[in-house]
């Protein structure tokens, strides 16, 4: 393949194209100007910056026929080497490979010998951080008393790796990372150059996806131009890296915000879907919740470009989240990113981080003795009871059901039933018994003394108690607003946590109206859905409408509860 | 003697034949170093064969033989021995050296200090060590009577000044006001001052810029690479509680890159500071006063104290734990940026 | 090796895209490909790979010429597979030695085609010493090669291989698309319908489910979850030894199915319209809620969560790991 990379087809050949790091390359054309080449350099910086380039741009400059001159020829003989890597004076040590104290030996044997062809013998070390301990004594030696016509640049990522013996033999140059505003500016030299057309959104955002690595953004650049048709817009762009769009990580903190986790969970699922990077959108999390963080405590920052959030939508954050959470939640942001770099289940490692962030009273609980939760006990008995309910109505389930929730085909049918008008409750074999009653009282006298269940306890209060069996609790009224209301799902809620708490077993609550006829049960749905099936062995798919309606009844209140939208059914095939 | 001492006795009295080079700024040992080998081999005729180095810990029989070896080719004959432990410290150190004398081993040292005092005339030896010299030791007492001794003592923030003028003098240029105050709190913030470090620092001053005045734009341009530097303003912001100011520095540096515990370690550093202060002036000590404890300029410390005046202990106390929490996330890769930034608003707060 | 296109399940994008890039001979020299497990990347890497190896004119691999006769056969001379390999007791990973030995093989001239391939599975393994060697090959291969990494696990890379590559991700296949791999393997439709919704996504989870009884697996993670609350030490030690026979890999996959369960149960305490895993075992399910109160179902996500890491990432004792595993659910109540 003739085809060579665009960042190493343009990578800069003189200072003058050196980009973003003016301060270097000034200061270093001019030591070269006027003979004051130091024996050691250090360059240190993000990736991406201008690190090797400018090496190998001091190696060129020194050696170059017309040299030593600032701005090299790139064409004679001593250039062209060290650009193809061949020349006899320019060594490029990649330390990654090379951490040994046996190789720098290598090196502190030739390091004597005179240059071969040019003036200078140029040793440019790589990732000189990830040299072992012993190696870097060896190279210490060296720089301790360099052989004159030996320049060593040595080049990292993490200078503070490098020991500080190393570092105060070397002059030190830092590269910054480059601006986004730079790096815009060489992308669109570069795609005009090479004939590759982009919108100018879609190189905007690959120099902020470079994140101040010109190398970065030309491969992105590249990436783009290879799988893109004709233009490169910046939706092929987010689409080629996977990005996650500004979009969702605003949905997701809304979501977080509102602590819906219904829809935290929609949006990761539809996330996965679009084969989105989970880490990048905990990295895109954390992020934002930092921006809403400062913006909060310091309003509008001038001069940063590492938040990209508009400001109303910052406002409108900072109004949610107290100031203490921010910390929190970032950190369980990061567990979960730390997590993700072993688990074969990065989706559950994210839905359970964000579900956290969600309830923040329940998720930190555990962190205190339960004692601490008491704040929060009445929110917990209130769920605890509706989910109690949830049990309840399920395990009302005849016992002649599958043990399977048929939920492939649940849904459509469930609708179909909803739809029709709400079948009254059949009713079983009922008794006032005398444990009856006395849980009737008591449910009555807890109601009474809570201040809060005030209204549930006026409505219930005009009822009578006319029966129970092992799963239901009768209930008659006189006024039919009473009876409708006390069935509505909030009161039916508190009650039926009540009569579980009492009697120690699920209880359904069954309201009716005296002296009216219950009116009959609904018509099954005309779906004969099953008849096509094989009969199965196992209980897969069952056809809601072959439950009695009891059943039909509990598991549609479980899944009005649950607010169900369990996995849509494959379309038959 | 300290650094200045040592090369005017150097001028003044020539050379010796034994020389003690210790300390903990290498910069001194190596430029004393530099000035022995120049005047023992003028324009380096002889290096090659009359030098002899050496590093690490020698048998003192095999040094003393070395030093009675007669130059060949040469007229002297210089041993240059390294990183030796014969000066470091060692408990007891004065009272074995007592007790070893009549041991074997003790004989052999008798011997060696005996030829130390009454060195060959062609020979020369230079000990280096890097940290203190125990100055108890006997080895010690003799080199300082047979020749001459350096300390190459840390340079300080109020000590800088000599070392920059000789440095400005020996490049020809000149800092004015403007930078010199600049140059002065800059280094004021940094944790060491590596003279190695600020030495390379001006050689690329001097090439960046050609004129003979530094400013402190200049300096901006060098200096700003130093972590420490580049955080001070952020301090200086934050000891304003300028919530805005200091978040908007923070966030730069973190865009530069900055490694995010050096900035940790520079806000450690500044609480301390602030709360040693605030400690100091309970008990009475104020203004400039404060800088004798805190190893501060004393123009700085006064400031520092003022800012202190404005922080609770309460404050001061949960930050400082929580950054004691954050180095250990930050390196531990549980925590990033967040931590300082957390750090810096409670700070700005003002409670 | 199967080699075609036809045989790659899905990802119709992808598979557009990167015949797109073969005709115009623009395949870039290092590529990615990421996404969940089991859905069809190193099986798409092969054919990718025979494609570049191919000489035909047309369309590629074509299947029948020499080249592909070779991948076929698995004996392509110029096609290089690096895979984690256990040593002794130390976990699988790729080691610095093995991408020497590939970087020596690579720089010599191709054999039978014009380029070579390396294929880097499960490149997340890599150690560190090893990725930061293929740093420099990626950045600027020596010979004529292609290097294709494949990974479930992207964020386990370095940064610096990442900037290395054209990311190509595989997202999770639908249930339709697991269900028909798996009717295809001889399942019963009605049962592929089931094991696909577990599977979430991935080919491969599905037929290993429904290869080896991975149901009885979920199963038996069901009913010591039903377990809850443990009281009686008898059923912890009992319990405890009998996981800790089960094996490594089996013990693992046990556990990722107790934390999917917990996982269902925060989405029921959630109340909200999240997507079951096991839709099946729902009424189970949603009978734990009044024992197990959300934030016990938090913390006992997170202690197994540990104790999968602890048992995936180091070498411990199997038996007191599950039994510390359900002492500390215990102490839950």
């Amino acid at each position: 393949m003739a085809y060579v990379a665009l960042y190493r087809k343009w990578r800069p050949g003189s200072f003058r194209d050196l980009v973003g790091q003016e301060h270097i390359s000034h200061t270093l054309a001019h030591a070269i100007e006027t003979g004051h080449v130091g024996h050691a350099y250090l360059f240190s910086g993000p990736r991406g910056t201008g690190k090797t380039s400018t090496a190998k741009i001091l190696a060129k400059a020194l050696n170059c026929e017309q040299g030593p001159t600032p701005a090299p020829c790139n064409v004679c003989e001593s250039c062209r080497r060290v650009n193809d890597g061949t020349s006899m004076d320019v060594f490029e040590i990649d330390a990654a490979s090379n951490r040994g104290i046996d190789e720098i030996r290598d090196l502190r044997e030739t390091v004597k010998f005179a240059p071969a062809a040019g003036r200078w013998k140029v040793y440019i070390i790589d990732e000189v951080h990830m040299l072992t301990s012993e190696a870097f004594n060896a190279l210490l030696k060296t720089l301790e008393e360099p052989p004159a016509q030996v320049v060593f640049i040595l080049a990292t990522t993490e200078v503070h790796k490098v020991p500080a013996t190393i570092q105060s033999r070397c002059q030190r140059y830092d590269f910054k990372r480059i601006t986004a505003a730079d790096i815009e500016g060489r992308l669109q030299y570069v795609a005009g150059e090479s004939g590759i057309q982009a919108e100018p959104d879609a190189l905007a955002l690959i120099a902020h996806q470079a994140d101040g690595g010109m190398r970065d953004a030309l491969s992105i650049l590249d990436q783009c131009a290879a799988l893109s048709d004709e233009i490169i817009t910046a939706e092929r762009v987010r689409d080629i890296l996977g990005l996650v769009g500004r979009d969702w990580v605003v949905r997701l903190l809304r979501a977080i915000a509102a602590q819906d986790a219904a829809a935290v969970l929609t949006t990761i699922a539809d996330l996965l879907q679009a084969g989105k990077d989970l880490r990048q959108l905990l990295g895109s999390l954390i992020r934002e919740l930092r921006a809403v963080m400062v913006y909060q405590a310091a309003g509008p920052l001038s001069g940063v470009d590492s938040f990209e959030s508009s400001q109303e939508f910052l406002e409108e954050m900072a109004g949610v989240f107290s100031p203490e959470r921010f910390l929190p939640m970032i950190r369980c942001l990061h567990d979960a990113l730390q997590e993700l770099k072993w688990t074969s289940e990065p989706r559950i490692t994210v839905e359970t981080a964000l579900l956290t962030l969600c309830r923040p009273e329940a998720a930190a609980a555990p962190l205190q003795p339960p004692a601490a939760a008491a704040a929060d006990a009445a929110r917990l008995t209130q769920l605890e009871t509706r989910l109690a309910q949830v049990a309840a109505a399920l395990a009302a389930l005849p016992k002649t059901a599958p043990a399977a929730v048929p939920v492939s085909t649940a849904r459509p049918v469930l609708r179909a039933a909803m739809s029709a008008e709400k079948p009254a409750e059949e009713t079983l074999p009922v008794a006032v018994t005398e444990e009856g009653k006395q849980i009737w009282q008591k449910l009555l006298a807890n109601l009474r003394a809570q201040p809060d269940k005030g209204p549930v306890y006026a409505c219930i209060s005009k009822g009578r108690f006319c029966g129970m069996n092992e799963r239901q609790f009768l209930i008659e009224f006189s006024s039919r607003f009473l009876k409708l209301r006390t069935d509505r799902d909030d009161y039916r809620m508190i009650l039926e946590g009540e009569l579980m708490q009492i009697s120690g077993q699920p209880l359904q609550l069954v309201c009716s109206l005296a002296a009216s006829d219950e009116p009959p049960a609904p018509p099954r749905p005309p779906v004969k859905k099953t008849a096509k099936k094989s009969p199965a062995p196992q209980p897969i798919q069952v056809d809601m409408s072959q439950l009695p309606p009891q059943a039909q009844q509990n598991l549609e209140k479980a899944v009005s509860i649950l607010d169900g939208d369990f996995i849509t059914p494959p379309s038959d095939s | 003697m300290k650094y200045g001492a040592f090369m005017a006795s150097l001028r003044q009295n020539g050379l010796q034949h034994v020389y003690l080079l210790a300390g903990e700024e290498p910069y001194y040992i190596e430029k004393a170093e530099q000035r022995l080998l120049g005047l023992l081999f003028p324009g380096g005729n002889g290096l090659q064969d009359g030098l002899q180095k050496l590093s690490g810990d020698l048998p003192l029989n095999d040094l003393a033989e070395l030093i009675e070896t007669m130059p060949f080719l040469t007229d002297k004959n210089v041993i240059l021995l390294r990183g030796s432990s014969l000066f470091r410290e060692k408990k007891g150190a004065a009272a074995e050296d007592e007790k070893d004398k009549k041991s074997r081993t003790g004989r052999v040292q008798e011997r060696f200090l005996d030829l130390l005092t009454a060195m060959p005339e062609t020979s020369y030896i230079i000990f280096e060590t890097d940290g203190k010299a125990d100055k108890r030791k006997r080895l010690y007492k003799t080199v300082e009577k047979a020749g001459a001794l350096l300390e190459a003592e840390p340079v300080r923030a109020w000590t800088i000044d000599e070392w920059l003028r000789s440095k400005l003098m020996e490049m020809n240029r000149q800092l004015d006001s403007e930078a010199l105050r600049y140059f002065m709190s800059a280094v004021g913030m940094m944790q060491t001052i590596s003279l190695q470090f600020l030495d390379q620092e001006f050689n690329k001053l001097a090439m960046y810029t050609q004129t003979r005045q530094f400013t402190k734009q200049d300096l901006l341009q060098v200096f700003s690479s130093i972590p420490e530097v580049s955080g001070f303003a952020m301090l200086d912001a934050i000891s304003a509680h300028d919530a805005p100011k200091a978040l908007s520095l923070l966030e730069r540096q973190l865009e530069d890159g900055v490694f995010p515990p050096l900035l940790l370690a520079g806000l450690v550093r500044h609480v301390r500071q602030l709360w040693q202060a605030k400690t100091l002036q309970n008990r009475g000590v104020r203004g400039r006063l404060l800088g004798g404890p805190l190893e501060m300029n004393p123009y700085i410390a006064e400031k520092l104290g003022r800012a202190a005046q404005t922080f609770s202990e309460a404050q001061l106390h949960d930050v400082f734990l929580a950054l004691a929490d954050a180095d250990y996330q930050l390196k531990t890769g549980q925590a990033g940026p967040e931590v300082l930034e957390q750090a810096v608003i409670r700070l700005c707060r003002r409670e | 090796m199967e080699i075609s296109w036809e045989s790659i399940l899905g990802h119709q994008v992808n598979k557009e895209r990167l015949q797109q890039l073969l005709v115009g001979d623009r395949v870039p020299h290092a590529l990615l490909f990421c996404g969940p497990e089991g859905t069809g990347k190193r099986l798409t890497a092969e054919v990718l790979a025979a494609a570049l190896l191919c000489a035909a004119p047309g369309q590629r691999p074509c299947g029948h010429c020499p080249s592909c006769q070779a991948m076929r056969s698995e004996t392509h001379p110029d096609f290089y597979r690096i895979a984690p390999e256990s040593r002794g007791k130390s976990a699988r990973s790729i080691r610095i030695e093995q991408i020497r030995a590939m970087e020596t093989e690579t720089a010599r001239v191709p054999i039978l085609s014009a380029r070579r391939v390396v294929l880097l599975d499960e490149a997340d393994l890599m150690n560190e010493t090893a990725a930061n060697s293929l740093l420099k090959t990626l950045e600027e291969p020596s010979g004529q090669a292609v290097f294709i990494l494949v990974s479930s696990m992207r964020s386990s890379l370095l940064d610096t291989i990442l900037s290395r590559c054209t990311p190509v991700m595989f997202g999770p296949l639908s249930a339709d698309e697991v269900a028909a791999a798996l009717v295809q393997q001889g399942v019963a439709a009605e049962q592929a319908l089931v094991l696909a919704a577990l599977a979430d996504g991935s080919a491969g989870r599905a037929m290993q489910l429904a290869g080896d009884g991975g149901l009885a697996l979920r199963d038996d993670a069901m009913s010591v979850l039903q377990l809850l609350p443990l009281t009686d030490m008898a059923v912890i030690w009992e319990q405890g030894k009998r996981l800790g026979a089960l094996g490594r890999e089996p013990l693992a996959q046990w556990l990722r199915y107790f934390r999917m369960l917990l996982r269902d149960l925060l989405v029921l305490y959630s109340g909200g319209s999240g997507r079951l895993y096991h839709p099946d075992l729902m009424t189970g399910l949603a009978s734990l809620l009044p024992h197990l109160p959300e934030r016990q179902v938090f913390v006992a996500a997170a202690i197994t969560g540990e104790t999968e890491h602890r048992l995936v990432r180091s070498n411990v004792n199997n038996r007191l790991l599950m039994e510390a595993f359900l002492l500390q659910l215990r102490d839950l109540q």
